[in-house]
């Protein structure tokens, strides 16, 4: 009882979209040492002591609200498949690997619907980075563009249209980076089929 | 029935054929699983993300709708336009294999 603290361990992590299958692999080795995953955040997984045990580790993204997420977990459950937990709608589930075909390790039996919850996946997120880009970042370039050329605000108009430049470079990296990885998955799914 | 409908199902893939042919009589997606791999001596297996995403594609579509729930599992059944793809595809398959020597 009283060892409680030192059975719980914290780790700093992040994983970007597309590497799911690298987030699934490292749930899954954590096991395997006799951690078992316990939550997350999306930058810091929680474990917990266990007994060692190979666990297949899935992460799906089904883009259901929570409160219509029953029908869901039941057909997983069926399945074999225990629930975790969901994170910005990524839901994240285990089960024991002893015995498992490979196709019942899986959450996707066809290429088509496996890309489909990808692209769902990707395309979810950077549509809102598109829509806050054009909402926010390039009416800002802009203003500050034209304060800047006017020079009437001074430092402080170069200071922020150089911020803003600069998140502009970040999110154009952040989207052709989640595009590549995409068409990067496509490509793998579609050679192994 | 409109075109784009057409062009997506018919050819249908091996998953979605079995999954519509099922629910001609209402099931949820496990026991579609199961009487799948009955039917195909566990030659044909539908997981579950791949199982869940079909039927909401499907019922999204119209081919299939909603009947009823059992202790929180979604039951389906086929609808008009659903049987009417259906039958497109199973006329398809007959004469794919009359041609190729079947019957």
């Amino acid at each position: 009882m009283g060892g409680k603290l030192t059975t719980i361990r914290r780790v700093h992590k992040y994983f970007l979209l597309y590497e799911y299958e690298k987030e699934e692999q490292y749930l899954a080795k954590m096991h395997a040492n006799g951690w078992r995953f316990v939550d997350t955040n999306g930058f810091l997984y929680t474990f917990e002591k266990c007994e060692p045990e190979q666990v297949v580790y899935r992460i799906d993204f089904s883009g259901l609200a929570p409160e219509n997420r029953d029908d869901y977990n039941a057909m997983f459950r069926d399945y074999g498949w225990e629930y975790l937990l969901s994170v910005q709608s990524h839901s994240y589930f285990r089960r024991p690997a002893e015995g498992l075909s490979a196709e019942e390790q899986d959450l996707f039996s066809d290429t088509e619907t496996r890309l489909g919850i990808v692209r769902r996946m990707i395309f979810a997120k950077v549509g809102l980075l598109v829509f806050l880009l054009i909402l926010i970042i390039v009416p800002n370039i802009l203003r500050f563009t034209g304060i800047v050329r006017k020079g009437s605000e001074g430092k402080w108009g170069v200071t922020m249209l150089i911020t803003y430049s600069l998140l502009l470079l970040i999110y154009i990296c952040y989207i052709s980076h989640a595009i590549r990885g995409y068409y990067r998955l496509k490509k793998k799914y579609q050679s192994t089929q | 029935m409109n075109d784009k409908l057409r062009r997506v199902y018919v050819p249908m893939t091996e998953t979605g054929f079995y999954i519509l042919f099922c629910l001609r009589s209402e099931m949820h997606g496990y026991s579609i699983g199961q009487r799948v791999k009955e039917m195909t001596d566990g030659e044909v297996t539908i997981s579950a993300g791949t199982m869940y995403g079909t039927l909401s594609k499907m019922e999204k579509d119209g081919l299939i709708r909603f009947s009823r729930e059992e202790e929180k599992r979604k039951l389906y059944i086929i609808t008009e336009l659903g049987e009417e793809i259906l039958s497109l595809e199973i006329n398809r398959i007959k004469r794919l294999y009359k041609n190729i020597g079947g019957i």
